[in-house]
């Protein structure tokens, strides 16, 4: 007991764990407002609660079609209060005209809603809102309606499936797979389902950041509860308690497990909480089937039932990949290794669960899988069967056996390990080859300056060099991939083709061109209408003409349409800023200005490198306890800290060029520089622009911006790394302020600079980003310099405690 | 003298014997070349040389068929029906997600040329690769286990290709290379024609032929096909000027659109199949040879089909057709259909759907039958067994149809019986009843004498129709087709589709006209137009349909100018 009691002592005299603890919580709960206020129905259903909750109750006894019709008629009668709306609003004789013509339509076609929306007296936020929720309420009936003959006739399906050839072959996964399916569902048959709040229990269970977050604190927690004392070499102190080092180490599990499980309760519950409190909870004793999301569970539980299963599988989950990473931190003995096999272990299940199709051979490996297992409401929302050596085996029973296995396993290795071997740190196998070599090669002659010990400590000593060597190879492959275009169809090409001969300035030759184009195509339009009423020809010979004709129209013609719209928008556009039109290759020009994945792939890896070689600016020398050696220089701590922040920025700026310039060298070398010059305005996507700015302007903007950001987020992981004075902890907390937001945003294409500008957004939000940057650089480097000018070294430590 | 004697008789024997063997060798090589193997070779009866190709592939079991929303189906050969193929009976087939869903290839024409085939055990299907943008990354060959479960990846092409099959242990792809210059006579510059080894698909593939080695005028190829020893590549010969000025001068010939060429898949020679007395057209196989028709209009109405050896080597006339009639052949079955105009003799028989004819080894018919879908048997002969047709019925409903041939030697001209397999299954994915099948007992109805009477009125005008209409314009409407025109206009060319309507009373009619401006009645009939104002004629044109009269046919620079508006 004791042994645990101060187990815990030494985890939560961590100041940072306390702080990460808070932090990540905070960071959890804003994140997950932020999400759902972002989404439509979710906002606007918090907006107008109370009265989406009464329709609720007015419908949620009802019939499912019943239901729906009556909720169909409420949409229809806001509909038609929307129309009259559009119809006040409007002043354009034309559209008024057709406006008129679909109310008359609505006042034929639906004579009791027209004579609602008439008695209706909202605004027309409120109409719309109404629409919104009305809308939610009616697909999920329609979920409803469908479902009950879904599940019903589950069983008539699968015995009519099990008759055709293909599945019918008896022990094999296709046939078994059919009916345990139906066999599985037979306890939902007749469940009741009502309609309701259902936003509460849907994203609660699909917000991916918690998992995130926990995973970081569970490693920290590692961290401290494995590595500390080894790092500090106090595991000899620590060698033996009364009955072995067993005990030890099952203190440490137990204390690990327990904070997982805490940890694990809080972060998800609050998620729960949080999410009902924005969204409603609504009524959590309807069954889980009621929420469209979870159609495909085949559990008979109600909502809460549901959430708290889902809570506990989390726990569990979360609980055996604390194991898992604790046996990782037994075996390797070195605390850099540790990192590099946690995340090289990571990296292996990201791919095999992404790369991996649903369908593949080797799909057992997508799915038995830790991120399978925490993704969403896999386990237990969505029933699936696995086929493992032609035996159909649910996803739920893997899922329990792969947890006992690996905790069992977990646990026998990690006790075995920590009790047989010596729990000393070891350098890898590849640091006394480095060291030889190096003292062969290189000897120090003579003094050092600040400078060059400073890139010596980080890039050999922090190992920079090898984020560096790793870029270089990135940057080897970005400037030698092939990207060209391939034409997914002749029109395409067509269009390319086009545009090469166009590209530039609209001259009078090349609208010249154009009008014979278009008499050309005019010509063979003109030609088909003469071949189809054209008796004399047989119908062969009319559908081979034909077809020859169509497939130039098709290809060329559609091609030429594009031509022909991008012709006029650039005679728009130039009219509209008085500069002359000007061609540019839209399929070319797409893909360097307007690539989102792309332009968010280098932001993170730039993000990551940043991370990982600022980590360790400060953090060296406390961790090669040579804090004391570096005491002052001739101009006092100032340079030494100067130094310190050229050295990162260089790196930086390297990192950022193997990055970033190799793309561009490759495009420039591909597809020339004809467009660089053309105002990007002259792209439909980027009408809005608001300027006439370049292709090449916008991409130095973008690169501006960039760099801000990269030396914004360097000086405060550099900070970070002053004040933790460790890099592992300076790394996680800056992955975890940093990395996982932009992982998180990989998906979301609105959160990318090329957005604002197709917005116009980007003429305040570019000056307010690089303000926002040079503002937290300044902050940051104030407070490096401070701290660093006020470090008190043990000697004057020594001394003043004396005095 | 015994051991001489029978040595002599030995003698005498073996070369008798040798001879007979040779004898039954040669019988046994032209019975092996009827003898086909669909589980290696390419199943050539469900494409044809013009470019035409069925989604449906033959297994020991069944039948695989594409529908138009990328859904895979199997309809098994002993129950006759059809499913998704999907082991899922908690799948509601409507999504990406489904076993049965393909990201189906487009060729580089934009067009899904050979999409499913049945080799080996499994089936193979090239898909399209695409990243997050859309952006397209290429096709990828899948090998998929016949029930669905399983696809593995074999081939990515990066560059994407046009047309493929698997024939004999090869798999055959095709590559357009397109023209870099627009003003190049012809959107495509030249091809290539590769293969892998379908068990050593890790290896480099071997290049079989190369328009460029060959000649500057082959630009780009239809779907090609196999049968025997050869691969048949029809090819796009001269460019797209080249045919306008040939039809200008009144030069045209069929060779003028398509030229065909022989590759022996063991030698790799390469053969263009020709004639001297005709271009060669519409190729098939029959009895295990190259059959064709020449295309010569000198021969007073009649059309001469020849056979040859495979390579194309050794024409001999076959048989002679009249004008219009187009054979096709599985195996050994013939196959007869008309493409003639409208004639009065005709006009009796003449009913809606397409009139085929199956022909004994003299050419006599032997049966004759109606197949009332609107996708028509185009030299297509399908499986021995069977036609299985998939029609669109409208812009979110297809259907799948089953004809068992056997079912179709005694008729004289009727209708086949068929069996509808599926029934309004929602080709734009939400769907509801994807596994709606039909009863057996279920009579369809696709008898509307009148609509069908106007429709065939219009068709033989041959007007661009189609029987899918705007069913969301009015729930009233019993049935109905469409019809596209184009005329020349101010300011360019305008293209109008108006919908023919039959309500289900007069009264509905009236009252659908009168809620939508646009459009003229006729008792039931209503021909919906979607233009504020269109030309006199076409006004005049359309109010004919409905009143089921002649309509004189519309030269579109003949409008006076004259305009009739809505207003």
């Amino acid at each position: 007991m004791k042994l645990i009691m101060f187990e815990i002592y030494k985890l939560f005299s961590k100041k940072l764990l306390l702080i990460c603890l808070v932090l990540f919580f905070t960071a959890n709960s804003i994140f997950l407002v932020y999400t759902q206020s972002n989404n439509l129905e979710v906002k606007t259903v918090h907006t107008n609660l109370s009265d989406y909750e009464n329709i609720i109750s007015k419908y949620s006894d009802y019939v499912p079609t019943e239901a729906e019709r009556q909720l169909e008629s409420e949409l229809k009668t806001v509909e038609i209060a929307l129309q009259f709306d559009r119809t006040a609003d409007n002043s354009n004789g034309d559209d008024l005209k057709n406006l008129g013509r679909i109310t008359e339509q609505y006042k034929a076609e639906n004579p009791e809603e027209y004579k609602k929306a008439r008695a209706l007296h909202y605004t027309k936020q409120e109409l719309l809102d109404k629409q919104t929720y009305l809308s939610n309420l009616v697909n999920q009936c329609k979920s409803l309606v469908d479902y009950s003959s879904f599940i019903g006739d589950m069983d008539e399906r699968a015995q009519m499936q099990t008759k055709f050839s293909v599945f019918a072959e008896e022990g094999s996964f296709s046939y078994n797979n059919i009916l345990k399916t139906a066999e599985d569902f037979k306890d939902v048959n007749n469940t009741k389902l009502k309609i309701g709040n259902n936003f509460a229990v849907e994203n609660s269970t699909t917000f991916v950041l918690t998992d995130l977050l926990v995973f970081a604190l569970v490693f920290l927690m590692c961290i401290y509860i494995f590595t500390l004392e080894r790092d500090k070499e106090l595991y000899g102190l620590i060698r033996t308690a009364k009955y072995g080092r067993m005990p030890l180490i099952i203190s440490k599990l137990f204390v690990l497990i327990f904070f997982t499980i805490l940890i694990c309760a809080v972060y998800y519950s609050s998620n729960i909480a949080l999410c009902g409190l924005y969204s409603g909870f609504g009524d959590m004793t309807r069954n889980i089937q009621s929420c469209e999301l979870f159609m495909n569970c085949n559990l008979k539980l109600q909502i809460w039932q549901y959430l708290v299963l889902w809570g506990l599988s989390k726990i569990i989950t979360m609980c055996v990949l604390a194991l898992f990473i604790a046996l990782i931190f037994v075996l390797v003995k070195n605390t850099g290794m540790v990192f590099v096999v946690t995340a090289f272990w990571v990296f292996i299940e990201g791919v095999l669960y992404l790369a991996i199709g649903s369908n593949s051979p080797l799909n057992q490996l997508k799915y038995i899988n830790f991120l399978y297992f925490l993704s969403g409401n896999n386990i237990f929302g969505n029933y699936l069967n696995i086929n493992i050596f032609s035996h159909t085996v649910n996803i739920t029973l893997i899922y329990v056996i792969a947890m006992i296995l690996i905790a069992i396993a977990s646990v026998t290795v990690i006790c075995m390990s920590f009790v047989k071997s010596a729990q000393i740190t070891t350098n890898n196998i590849f640091t006394p080859m480095l060291e030889k070599f190096r003292r062969r090669f290189y000897k120090i002659q003579g003094g050092v300056s600040i400078f060059k010990g400073e890139c010596f400590k980080h890039y050999k000593g922090s190992m920079a060099i090898i984020a560096i060597i790793l870029l270089v190879f990135v940057a080897y492959g970005n400037a030698t991939d092939d990207i060209s275009v391939v034409y997914s169809s002749a029109q395409e090409s067509a269009y390319s083709a086009y545009i090469d001969k166009l590209e530039g300035e609209l001259t009078q030759e090349k609208e010249d061109y154009l009008r014979r184009q278009q008499d050309y195509f005019d010509g063979l339009n003109e030609e088909l209408n003469t071949i189809s009423t054209d008796m004399s020809l047989s119908a062969e010979e009319k559908e081979i003409r034909i077809t020859a004709i169509d497939s130039i129209l098709k290809t060329k013609g559609a091609a030429f349409e594009e031509i022909s719209n991008q012709a006029s928008y650039i005679k728009e556009v130039g009219e509209r800023y008085h500069i002359t039109p000007i061609f540019i290759n839209y399929i070319v020009y797409k893909r360097l200005a307007q690539n989102p994945s792309r332009e968010w792939q280098y932001f993170t890896l730039l993000m990551a490198v940043i991370i990982f070689i600022s980590s360790d600016i400060f953090a060296y020398e406390h961790k090669k306890h040579m804090i004391d050696l570096i005491r002052c220089t001739k101009k006092g701590k100032l340079r030494l800290v100067l130094s310190k922040v050229m050295t990162l920025s260089l790196t930086t700026l390297i990192s950022y060029t193997l990055i970033y310039l190799p793309y561009y060298i490759n495009f420039i070398k591909t597809f020339g520089t004809e467009s660089l010059n053309t105002p990007v305005v002259f792209m439909q996507d980027f009408a809005n622009i608001g300027s006439t700015i370049s292709v090449n302007s916008m991409i130095f903007i973008t690169a501006a911006v960039h760099i801000a950001e990269a030396v914004s987020v360097m000086t405060a992981v550099a900070m970070l790394s002053q004040v933790l004075k460790n890099n592992i902890l300076s790394m996680i907390v800056g992955a975890v302020i940093v990395l996982f937001p932009c992982l998180l945003c990989m998906n979301l294409t609105d959160i990318r600079l090329y957005t604002s500008f197709q917005k116009g957004s980007w003429m305040w939000l570019v000056p307010s980003l690089i303000v926002l940057c040079v503002f937290l650089l300044m902050i940051c480097l104030t407070i490096i310099a401070f701290n660093f000018s006020n470090i008190e070294f043990k000697a004057m430590r020594r001394c003043k405690n004396e005095a | 003298m015994k051991k001489l004697l029978s040595a002599l008789l030995i003698a005498l024997l073996l070369p008798t014997m040798m001879l007979m063997s040779a004898c039954n060798d040669a019988s046994k090589t032209s019975d092996d070349k009827l003898s086909f193997d669909y589980t290696t070779n390419f199943q050539y009866y469900y494409s044809n040389l013009n470019g035409i190709n069925f989604p449906v592939t033959k297994s020991e079991k069944g039948y695989y068929v594409f529908l138009p929303n990328n859904y895979l189906y199997y309809i098994d050969r002993k129950s006759q029906a059809a499913t998704p193929l999907c082991n899922k009976p908690n799948c509601s087939h409507n999504s990406v997600d489904c076993n049965a869903y393909f990201n189906l290839f487009v060729n580089a024409s934009g067009e899904s040329a050979n999409i499913v085939q049945y080799y080996d055990g499994n089936l193979y299907i090239v898909v399209k690769d695409e990243d997050a943008m859309g952006n397209f990354l290429g096709n990828i060959l899948y090998k998929v286990t016949p029930d669905g479960s399983t696809r593995e990846k074999l081939i990515e092409f990066k560059d994407g290709i046009s047309h493929w099959l698997i024939h004999k242990g090869y798999f055959y792809f095709s590559q357009d290379k397109f023209a870099d210059d627009i003003d190049s006579s012809s959107v495509y510059d030249s091809f290539s024609i590769k293969r892998y080894k379908i068990n050593n698909i890790k290896s480099k593939p071997e290049e079989i032929f190369n328009s460029k080695n060959y000649s500057d005028n082959l630009r780009g190829t239809f779907q090609f096909t196999a049968y025997d020893d050869y691969i048949y590549v029809p090819v796009l010969p001269i460019s797209e000027d080249e045919i306008k000025k040939q039809e200008e001068s009144g030069k045209v010939t069929v060779s003028t659109y398509q030229e065909f060429y022989s590759i022996n898949i063991n030698t790799i020679k390469i053969n263009q199949i020709r004639n001297d007395e005709g271009d060669v057209c519409s190729p098939f196989f029959y009895n295990g040879q190259l059959t064709y028709l020449i295309d010569n209009s000198d021969t007073n109405g009649k059309f001469k089909y020849f056979t040859s050896e495979l390579d194309g080597s050794n024409p001999k006339l076959l048989t002679e057709m009249n004008y219009g009639d187009n054979l096709f052949a599985n195996e050994s079955q013939l196959y007869l259909q008309n493409f003639s105009e409208d004639t009065d003799e005709n006009a009796a028989t003449e009913s809606d759907g397409d009139n085929v004819k199956s022909l004994d080894a003299s050419f006599n018919e032997k049966s004759s039958f109606l197949i009332p879908f609107e996708c028509s048997v185009l030299n297509i002969p399908q499986d021995s067994d069977c036609f299985i047709f998939v029609q669109q019925v409208d812009n979110m409903n297809c259907e799948i149809y089953f004809v068992d041939k056997s079912k179709t030697e005694s008729l004289s001209g009727q209708t086949v019986e068929y069996k509808t397999l599926l029934s309004s299954v929602n080709v734009e994915g939400e769907n509801n009843n994807a596994l709606s099948q039909v009863d057996e007992n279920e009579k369809i109805d696709t008898n509307d004498n009148e609509l069908k009477n106007v429709f065939e009125n219009t068709q033989n005008k041959l007007y661009k129709i189609s029987t899918s209409y705007d069913k969301t314009l009015s729930d009233e409407v019993n049935s109905g087709f469409s019809v596209t025109l184009s005329w020349a206009g101010d300011g360019g060319n305008y293209t109008g589709n108006f919908q023919i309507l039959k309500f289900k009373t007069a009264a509905n009619a009236e009252k659908f006209v009168k809620e939508n401006p646009l459009s003229f009645v006729n008792g039931q009939y209503v021909a919906f137009v979607s233009v504020d104002k269109i030309p006199v004629e076409i006004k005049d044109m359309l109010v004919s349909i409905i009143r089921n009269e002649p309509i004189s046919p519309i030269n579109s620079t003949d409008f006076g100018g004259e305009i009739y508006s809505f207003n």
